[in-house]
């Protein structure tokens, strides 16, 4: 019942936001740190091993489908950055939507449920629905409330996602149609078809139906191409909750879905698929390299980033997983708060392009300083949760397929680059004579501040989150 | 013969539908009066509707040529609620016409009398009499405002193209005949399947020809985009669900009761009508530029979709397909309701432009959001109740192994969304000078609204519906 609330905290803050039009943002705040003092209340009062909780009710019985969720420590996580991130995203809409206000949080909410149900979801009905469920939200915010090209941004994310997903669907109705004609047992259940893959190419089949739908979303190197137009036309919320935890879910389907149910498959495609990973590394710094928008430079970065997260899985070693996923909590939390500064800075000056800024730092001392860490956590400067996450990843990487570690380490160096470049040219050199933009309210402080606190405290302490994920990874990696 | 009770109370549904006919008309007679005539032919409908719980009490039965069981009688349900949706939405739809209106109430019942009697025929000669009454019925509704040429060439095409295809069942039911002795539809279905002299081939296809004519389906859709562009929004609506609805369930029960499996010669043809539908439809609801034919495009592939659930042809796929059909024929009503209050007879005629939509949920949220859940459950998106239609059908055909029209269905949805969003883009941009649009009569407001939650609950409470029909279909 727990698990339920979770789920229906956000939708129903948004309800109440669409109700309350100017409070909009206060109404999904409140709602969104309700949910995360439960998901924080359910750790405190965890059972000792095996799942933290459960519930399972009839959904559809004709199908056999069932509203099955559960929670271990994986999942546990990625709620609480789901309310964490979230959180951000309601806090950057305060000044900068102004326009249905309500309908915007209403919109915000309805994500943030379908991004919550598919980290819970042990029937894959239920994660299939949810998977389809996060786009009509987002793709409204991105139409209605983005930016010049919104329309066509919008399209291409839904069409590019769908199409994933729809293969998704495919794979996983196969894969109940075996499970069912081998024990007479019609079930979307997780852990009923845990085991029940098919061996040979049949299997592999299946498991790219999973991966296409994950690796969309990841965004894995060739099918990336919806992502730099959806970051940078959709609002800042939305560019917050599209980084900061769409992505997350092509991630999370990877280690929970993709492996556990096809281990053969995935053994036999994993070097392959850390090539795209380490490939997408190098290809995604270097497009940041080239920008010259600054949202469109921190979506190129995402691109890199999670790069990480495809290696580390694939590496299906213990260490891998790890790197993965402190690599999505901290690129959940780090971009998340490179976005909400570009849509700060876009709110002041009007502009995204880097050519017309420069020395913003003696204006807005708050936000260069800001700026500064979450993106020296970008670049992996050690001591913030990046480096703790990169550093896994690719050491997970060097046991598996080492040749494939060493490219991707060359993603740390171009980081450090289009970091360094971006808060040089925003934040240092001469000041403009105009004076730059105003610095951060003592509100946007307080936010941006709790997530880079939580990025120092994953970079130096992340053994608690490392042990909590532990029973779920050792089902991926077997060690 | 004499009609004993089981008798009188199996013809009940069918029964008051005719009388509701007579009523309407006798109205009209007497005293002309639009409102109260919507109002008698829906009373009566409901009427209709409701009686089927007397005539379950005596189903399965059989009378007249008529059997009424668990399947006839709930797609006799269904269509007499859609026809009751159908009614109330012309009903507003015709106030702004300079003719007559009482009479479209009236046409409106005969032709669903048809559409009753085609899904409860059990006979060859039952079939033709209901669905010509039906499409007798048609044509009038299809060119009711005699004073617009688009309706009148709608009308027109659909009398030359539906006799035609009439003329085609009709002679492949001549030659099934002359090869079996066969006029009972069961046997007929079987005798197609099976079919291996010339003659009967010959049969079995122009039989086809003539389903696939009144489905729709590729490639004998041509007439659709041009016959929903141009006819009344209402009669539109009509056609894409009452008259397909009837149809389907008559090939539901005798192609998927032949078992025409994989092998039969009935089932290959069946399946290249049913891929080619997806694609035909997807292709012309992309190239579409009205929304009247976009959601032409979308009829003609969701029959495609629907067929690959008879061709699946288990129990569970007939369920899965007439939740499908539930689904489908909600939401093309809700959204051609909408296009028929948006775009009022009197206007410039090609009023369905997508630009006529622009701004249209700021201008009238309602209108708005209805139209924008019935695209997106056309889609095939939670929460509608299009996303679990579609993975009940999905399913339905991978345990039937059709896994090749499965993935041509994903493969289209993929391709088919493109349409659906657009449109929805459109309705969602920022409100243009065009806000004068009448405001929607309440009435009519409340159908459509209701329309909508209803795809809204199935798409996340889909098992009353399903209870319904697993007890109704067994």
């Amino acid at each position: 019942m727990i698990l339920l609330a979770l789920v229906l905290l956000p939708v129903a803050g948004g309800l109440l936001a669409l109700a309350a039009r100017r409070r909009a943002p206060a109404v999904t705040m409140a709602s969104l740190a309700a949910g995360l003092a439960v998901a924080l209340g359910t750790y405190a009062a965890r059972p000792g091993g095996g799942r933290i909780a459960e519930v399972d009710l009839a959904w559809i019985p004709s199908l056999g489908a069932r509203i099955h969720l559960a929670m271990d420590g994986l999942s546990l996580v990625m709620v609480v950055l789901t309310f964490v991130v979230g959180l951000l995203a309601a806090a950057s809409t305060v000044a900068e939507v102004r326009e249905r206000p309500g309908l915007f949080h209403l919109c915000l909410g309805l994500c943030l449920t379908g991004v919550i149900l598919v980290f819970l979801a042990f029937d894959l009905l239920v994660l299939l629905f949810a998977w389809e469920l996060m786009l009509v939200p987002m793709f409204l915010l991105i139409r209605i409330w983005g930016h010049e090209e919104r329309v066509r941004a919008a399209l291409k994310f839904f069409v590019y996602t769908q199409a994933g997903g729809l293969l998704m669907l495919v794979a996983v109705l196969v894969l109940r149609a075996i499970h069912g004609r081998a024990t007479g047992e019609w079930t979307f259940d997780y852990d009923a078809l845990l085991g029940s893959s098919p061996g040979g190419a049949a299997g592999m089949w299946l498991f790219l139906g999973f991966v296409a739908a994950f690796a969309v979303k990841l965004p894995a190197l060739p099918v990336h191409g919806w992502l730099p137009d959806a970051h940078t036309e959709a609002p800042t919320a939305g560019s917050i909750v599209l980084a900061g935890l769409m992505l997350k879910t092509g991630g999370y389907g990877l280690i929970r879905f993709a492996v556990p149910l096809f281990p053969a498959a995935a053994a036999r495609a994993a070097p392959w698929l850390m090539g795209i990973g380490a490939a997408g590394v190098i290809w995604g710094a270097l497009l940041a390299f080239g920008q010259t928008d600054l949202k469109r430079l921190v979506a190129y970065t995402s691109v890199s980033h999670l790069g990480f997260v495809l290696l580390g899985v694939f590496a299906l070693d213990p260490a891998g997983e790890q790197g993965a996923v402190l690599q999505m909590l901290c690129h959940g939390l780090s971009t998340g708060g490179l976005f909400f500064l570009v849509g700060a800075l876009q709110e002041r000056l009007g502009t995204r392009d880097i050519g017309r800024m420069g020395g913003f730092f003696a204006g807005a001392p708050a936000m260069g300083g800001l700026a500064v860490v979450f993106a020296l956590a970008s670049l992996g400067l050690p001591g913030l949760g990046n480096f703790v996450a990169e550093i896994l990843s690719l050491l997970g990487a060097f046991r598996a397929v080492p040749w494939i570690g060493v490219v991707a380490t060359l993603g740390l160096v171009l980081s450090v680059g289009y970091s360094l470049r971006f808060t040089g040219r925003v934040f240092f050199g001469r000041p403009p004579e105009s004076g730059g933009p105003r610095d951060l309210a003592a509100g946007e402080i307080l936010w941006l501040g709790g997530a880079a606190a939580l990025l120092l405290f994953l970079g130096l302490w992340p053994a608690p989150v490392i042990r909590l994920l532990a029973p779920a990874l050792r089902v991926v990696a077997g060690g | 013969m004499t009609l004993e009770r089981n008798d009188l109370l199996a013809l009940l549904p069918a029964g008051l539908t005719a009388a509701t006919v007579l009523a309407a008309l006798a109205w009209t007679a007497l005293r002309r009066s639009a409102g109260a005539v919507a109002a008698v032919s829906a009373a009566g409908l409901a009427l209709a509707g409701g009686s089927i719980a007397l005539a379950a009490g005596a189903a399965p039965h059989r009378v007249l040529l008529l059997g009424t069981d668990g399947f006839s009688l709930f797609f006799t349900g269904v269509l007499l609620a859609l026809a009751i949706a159908v009614d109330l939405l012309a009903a507003a739809w015709l106030e702004n016409l300079a003719e007559d209106r009482e009479e479209f109430h009236v046409v409106l019942a005969l032709a669903t009398l048809g559409a009753v009697v085609v899904v409860q025929s059990r006979h060859f000669a039952t079939f033709l009499l209901g669905l010509e009454t039906l499409t007798v019925g048609l044509y009038t509704l299809l060119a009711y405002p005699r004073r617009q040429t688009d309706a009148l060439v709608a009308g027109f095409r659909y009398l030359v193209l539906a006799g035609a295809s009439s003329a085609i069942l009709v002679f492949g039911a001549a030659l099934l005949y002359r090869e079996t002795g066969a006029l009972e539809l069961a046997g007929m279905a079987r005798a197609a399947a099976t079919a291996s002299s010339p003659g009967a081939v010959a049969g079995a296809a122009l039989f086809l020809v003539g389903f696939g004519f009144k489905l729709a389906l590729a490639p004998f859709h041509l007439w659709t985009a041009d016959v929903y562009g141009g006819a009344p929004a209402p009669a539109a609506a009509f056609v894409a669900t009452v008259s397909k609805g009837a149809v389907l369930a008559v090939l539901l029960r005798f192609v998927a009761g032949a078992s025409a499996g994989e092998a039969s010669g009935l089932g290959i043809a069946l399946a290249i009508l049913a891929g080619a539908s997806m694609f035909a439809g997807t292709l012309l609801a992309l190239l579409a530029r009205r929304v009247k034919r976009i959601l032409a495009g979308s009829s003609i592939a969701n029959l495609g979709y629907l067929t690959v659930g008879v061709l699946s042809a288990s129990a569970v796929a007939v369920r899965a397909t007439a939740f499908y059909f539930v689904a489908y024929a909600a939401a093309t009503v809700a959204a051609f309701g909408v296009v028929g209050a948006v775009v009022r007879p009197g206007g410039d005629g090609d009023g369905d432009d997508l630009e006529d939509f622009r701004g249209l949920a700021w201008r009238r949220p309602a209108a708005g959001a209805v139209l924008g859940i019935a695209l997106l459950s056309l889609a095939g998106l939670p929460v509608s109740a299009g996303f679990l239609a579609k993975v009940a059908l999905a399913d339905a055909g991978i345990s039937a192994s059709r896994s090749t029209l499965v993935l041509l269905l994903v493969g289209t949805s993929v391709i088919g969304l493109y349409p659906y969003l657009r449109v929805v883009a459109t309705i969602l941009a920022p409100a243009g000078s065009a806000a004068s649009a009448p405001e929607t009569a309440s009435l009519s407001r409340l159908v459509l609204v209701a329309l909508a939650l209803l795809v809204l609950a199935a798409g996340v409470w889909p098992d009353p519906f399903l209870a319904l029909i697993r007890l109704s279909l067994g």
